[in-house]
């Protein structure tokens, strides 16, 4: 570990001297037009067609502006790179795991172990849409630390711009309003007008339905929003502080212990986001009908009595 | 014109002051019940990494807002 540091430090020393010997040293502290900062959104590589955006990155420009930007190019990317993966790890499966079936199993197994502490055995069917939004979120989110990406115009990481992140996020939204639809019938709507276990006194029903509804309504859609801006805003602004702090720290390989931040925060939003959405579908399958009201009085009761007994 | 970036960065430093607070005490809560009962370290760190995240997204929301606020002073 040592050695390595040293190595580490003296090319960079290396790096410097020949730098300042051959007069290309970089001006410090860098102006601000020296520091390449990150689109906030990808900038079209080919128009399909609609009218061209007026500038790279502005406001949301789903319908007039129809083209193929680089993060599409590198969502691709990531796409190929998962399929091919699921395609060889599952094309000549084995009895006896070898050493790349044996990642992939390992892979998957701490998936549907996690599933099955955050909600039982009755989620794991949830596994396709956890693992891919996971795996695709995490390659994603680690594509961005990689030197030059979100700096040349062909390369721009997908979770860095907030179209991706949106889709992502409605993904997720629809299947989990659409899982709890399939196992509440339409009782799953009663979630936002009712509120059983607050009826107790005389028109506490009412207000709640008029007060706490719509609040509960707009929590739900603001499920999208906080999704899709707590990825987007830290992948973006790791990115940014990446390219800052090369700019700043002079000596090259200073920023490595900032590339090994990014990718522990490209882990963990990775995470968040695929357990959100596994946490938002489990709220979404439980019953909000009458029945865990009746389950409750009797749960209490329970709990009384054992308290009676310890007594 | 000017007023903007002053709006920026005042929303990014209070968001970050709120967040941060918020995320160190929740922190600092997940530290001591981890010392209160080890075994259950796994599902505490969990649960206080969910809990930190809804902290966080706050902070981000400020970056958002101060962001499209310097891009209206340029």
């Amino acid at each position: 570990m040592r050695q390595v540091i040293g190595i580490v430090l003296l090319l960079n020393a290396v790096a410097v001297i020949g730098a300042a010997l051959t007069g290309n040293l970089p001006n410090w502290p860098p102006a601000q037009a020296d520091i390449h900062v990150a689109e906030q959104a990808g900038t079209p590589l080919i128009h399909l067609g609609g009218e061209e955006a007026p500038s790279a990155g502005g406001v949301i420009s789903i319908w007039n502006d129809i083209s193929i930007s680089n993060s599409i190019f590198t969502a691709w990317l990531v796409m190929a790179v998962l399929v091919v993966l699921g395609a060889v790890s599952s094309r000549a499966v084995s009895e006896v795991p070898g050493r790349f079936q044996g990642f992939i199993e390992l892979i998957v197994q701490a998936l549907v172990d996690f599933m099955k502490d955050a909600g039982g055995p009755a989620v794991v069917r949830f596994l396709p849409l956890f693992g891919s939004l996971f795996l695709f979120a995490l390659l994603s989110n680690w594509l961005s630390v990689i030197p030059l990406v979100g700096q040349i115009e062909l390369l721009h990481s997908p979770t860095a711009d907030y179209h991706t992140n949106l889709g992502l996020a409605l993904t997720g939204f629809v299947w989990y309003q659409w899982a709890g639809i399939q196992q509440n019938g339409l009782g799953y709507f009663t979630r936002w007008v009712t509120f059983p276990a607050f009826k107790e006194g005389p028109l506490v029903g009412v207000v709640m339905l008029v007060f706490v509804g719509p609040i509960e309504f707009f929590s739900e859609l603001f499920r999208i929003l906080t999704l899709t801006l707590r990825l987007w805003g830290n992948i973006w602004g790791g990115e940014i502080v990446l390219s800052v702090l090369s700019a700043l720290l002079f000596v090259p390989s200073f920023v490595l212990p900032f590339i090994g931040l990014e990718l522990f925060i490209g882990f963990i939003q990775a995470f968040v986001f695929a357990f959100l959405v596994l946490l938002y579908i489990i709220l979404a399958l439980e019953s909000h009908g009458g029945e865990e009201h009746a389950e409750h009085p009797e749960a209490s009761r329970a709990v009384q009595l054992e308290a009676a007994h310890a007594a | 014109m000017s007023l903007a970036w002053l709006g920026a960065g005042i929303a990014i430093g209070f968001g970050a002051l709120g967040a941060g607070l918020g995320i160190g005490i929740a922190g600092s809560k997940v530290a001591e019940a981890t010392g209160r009962n080890p075994d259950a370290a796994n599902a505490i760190r969990t649960n206080g990494i969910i809990i930190v995240v809804f902290a966080e997204s706050l902070g981000i929301f400020s970056f958002v807002i101060a962001f499209l606020l310097q891009g209206k002073a340029l």
